[in-house]
């Protein structure tokens, strides 16, 4: 098999397409939370509780979709407690943000012991690849494309969601400038904690989502360490992608490309070092992320700013 | 050099009561035992079968055990010391994250046990720390080999890997060996993830190896080997695709794909373990070198060792006589890793 070979390519897109997914949708609601001035740093923890939310539910209802309304409630309800911390309390979002990833842990492992460890409940009822007539059977694009799970899809449409509410309505103009200028929207009539409270809600709804798509697309079991920093490679692709929708839907496809391209690229006998190979996804990601090739630019200003309304 | 009055005395004592050879908990007390661990005890694999173990002992009232999981490296020694101090008569590292933390903290401490679930390095030891070579390169010549066998399309099979550490790196080419000198013309492949804990990667490795026409893969991977479960029982062509399980008995997974299951036996080597520093039987400083077949079980679920419908009677009657080679020591595992690399 060789890199130009239709097996080879259709492998490592799919496989690269697949990883990117559960990714990108946290990427999306974090870019909510930045563009608000929340660094929310808690999402691993969120992707975490989210994923033993639904596989919980998914055990006790053997449903596909209620899980997935479980895993993003649960995130709702996550992010309401760091949306407190972080606006009303305006604690350091990193250090709240880290230790609540702590935490999180904690409570999935000890949830999912005293509840499952014994029982062995093994796999759950999962999402399939869905077929679509005559496009899922295009060469390349096909399967790579149009054989996908429906969260995959269903993220895809969230970008477009995403980047209408951030650009194109009046609450992504509100949500914006309280990430630019707090003081400036305050006198503008905008309500900066407001505005905080749903970036910092927007994110650990769509981070708790990416765990449930984690559970009931991917994986199909938990344990509590099946997240594995995907929560903090998230938080690095927003950056890679300039805090944009579209950037970070491509930013998190190029990264989850890198990581099946290394997994790809072993099959081949480049020769090449296997410690190289592992470290292509991030590698490309920290060129990405540091400022080289432009971007500084777009950073909200007052990322991870508290705000107190002057007197 | 100045040697002090105190630290004389002290050595003096030292070598008067039998060096640094554990001493026997005292009269009537229980032997205090605890596992280390990186991972967690609920893996379903590595750090589970060891806490098994665990929970035998406490089942014994000779024993006191108890165990510490999730340790990052930083905190390894730290832990390691604690627990010394607390008066633990056996301390555990799971792993060889604990290799270099046991060897710094054993010699304050020489009348305690402490054993590292990995090699021994290539320097001499305290005679109070014992290392085990658990067979992981026989297994994985056997799991190519039995790969291999029970292959319909002969083509290739495939090996998934965790971190990427020499360990990993030596079973992959272990595999491929295993596989190719049991079926000449067969591939063996195999992937390194780079990480234990990560199913998603896991289960793209496993689709990157059937993509490439492997239909038997094994890993050795533990959360990561989850995933490469999951694609195996998700993929599009997952009809005719066998997966073989590692550490422990994971046929409930996927129990219309999983051929066998090579099941550590961590849980018998940590009571044994135990028993000996009960016993004064402990012999530190050493490699303990248990046979492939004590040291991994082949099972099935309920099918017994192996799952009839996916392995043929005459690839395991063939399985059988290679793997009682194994044991015996009349297949050269290193030779055939080493004949591979040229």
């Amino acid at each position: 098999m060789s890199v130009f070979s239709q097996a080879f390519l259709v492998t490592w897109l799919t496989a690269g397409i697949r990883l990117g997914g559960p990714v990108l949708l946290a990427a999306l609601g974090e870019t909510f939370a930045e563009r608000s001035g929340i660094l929310n740093l808690g999402i691993e923890g969120i992707l975490l509780l989210g994923a033993l939310a639904s596989y919980l539910t998914s055990i006790h209802t053997g449903s596909l979709w209620l899980p997935l309304f479980a895993a993003m409630l649960t995130g709702f309800a996550a992010a309401l407690f760091l949306a407190w911390m972080y606006v009303t309390v305006r604690a350091s979002q990193v250090v709240v943000g880290l230790v609540f990833n702590v935490l999180a842990l904690g409570i999935a492992a000890t949830v999912y012991r005293r509840t499952l460890a014994h029982a062995s409940p093994g796999p759950i009822a999962m999402f399939q690849a869905v077929h679509i007539p005559w496009v899922s059977d295009l060469p390349i694009v096909g399967p790579t494309l149009f054989s996908q799970t429906l969260p995959l899809y269903l993220t895809l449409v969230l970008v477009v969601v995403a980047h209408f509410a951030l650009f194109h309505t009046r609450f992504g103009l509100g949500l914006r400038a309280a990430g630019e200028n707090p003081r400036a929207a305050d006198a503008a009539g905008i309500s900066v904690p407001r505005m905080r409270y749903l970036g910092t809600l927007i994110s650990g709804a769509a981070a708790g989502l990416a765990g449930g798509y984690l559970v009931l697309a991917q994986i199909g079991l938990f344990r509590d360490s099946i997240v594995a920093g995907q929560g903090f490679i998230a938080l690095g692709i927003v950056i890679f992608g300039r805090w944009s929708p579209w950037k970070a839907a491509l930013a998190a496809m190029v990264f989850g490309t890198c990581d099946a391209l290394q997994l790809s690229l072993q099959l081949l006998g480049t020769h090449l070092p296997e410690e190289l190979l592992l470290s292509i996804p991030y590698v490309v990601t920290i060129l990405a992320i540091s400022g080289i090739f432009g971007g500084r630019d777009v950073r909200p200003a007052a990322l991870a700013v508290p705000y107190a309304k002057e007197a | 050099m100045r040697i002090s009055r105190r630290s004389f005395l002290n050595s003096a004592s030292t070598l008067a009561l039998g060096g640094l050879i554990p001493r026997a908990p005292a009269q009537g007390r229980p032997t205090k035992v605890v596992l280390l661990l990186t991972g967690v005890i609920n893996d379903g694999g590595w750090g589970q079968l060891a806490y098994e173990g665990i929970e035998r002992l406490r089942a014994d009232p000779r024993f006191y055990a108890t165990y510490a999981e999730d340790i990052t490296l930083a905190q390894v020694q730290q832990v390691a010391r604690g627990y010394s101090d607390d008066g633990f008569d056996l301390i555990l590292g799971h792993g060889f994250e604990f290799s270099s933390a046991l060897l710094d903290v054993a010699p304050d401490y020489p009348h305690q046990a402490y054993f590292v679930t990995s090699f021994i390095p290539n320097h001499p030891v305290p005679r109070n720390v014992m290392f085990v070579n658990m067979g992981y390169f026989d297994a994985a010549y056997a799991a190519g080999a039995l790969a291999a066998l029970i292959s319909n399309k002969r083509q290739a099979v495939g090996f998934v890997g965790g971190a990427d550490d020499p360990n990993q790196q030596r079973m992959k080419l272990a595999f491929i060996a295993g596989a190719q000198r049991t079926v000449p013309g067969i591939r063996g492949l195999g992937i390194i993830t780079g990480d234990y804990d990560n199913a998603a990667k896991g289960r793209e490795a496993a689709s990157t190896l059937i993509g490439t026409g492997c239909d038997v893969i094994w890993h050795a991977a533990d959360v990561t080997g989850l995933g490469v479960i999951q694609g195996v029982a998700q993929s599009a062509s997952s009809a005719h695709v066998k997966v073989m399980g590692c550490y422990s008995d994971q046929t409930s997974l996927a129990p219309n794909h999983m051929a066998t299951s090579f099941e550590m036996n961590l849980a018998g080597m940590v009571t044994t373990t135990a028993d000996a520093v009960a016993n004064r039987t402990f012999t530190g400083g050493t490699e303990w070198h248990p046979t492939v077949d004590k040291m991994w079980l082949l099972r099935a679920g309920s099918h017994g060792k192996y799952n009839p419908s996916l392995v043929s009677a005459q690839a395991w009657s063939t399985f059988q006589q290679l793997w009682s080679s194994l044991a015996q020591g009349k297949i050269d595992v290193s030779a055939a890793v080493a004949a591979l690399q040229q």
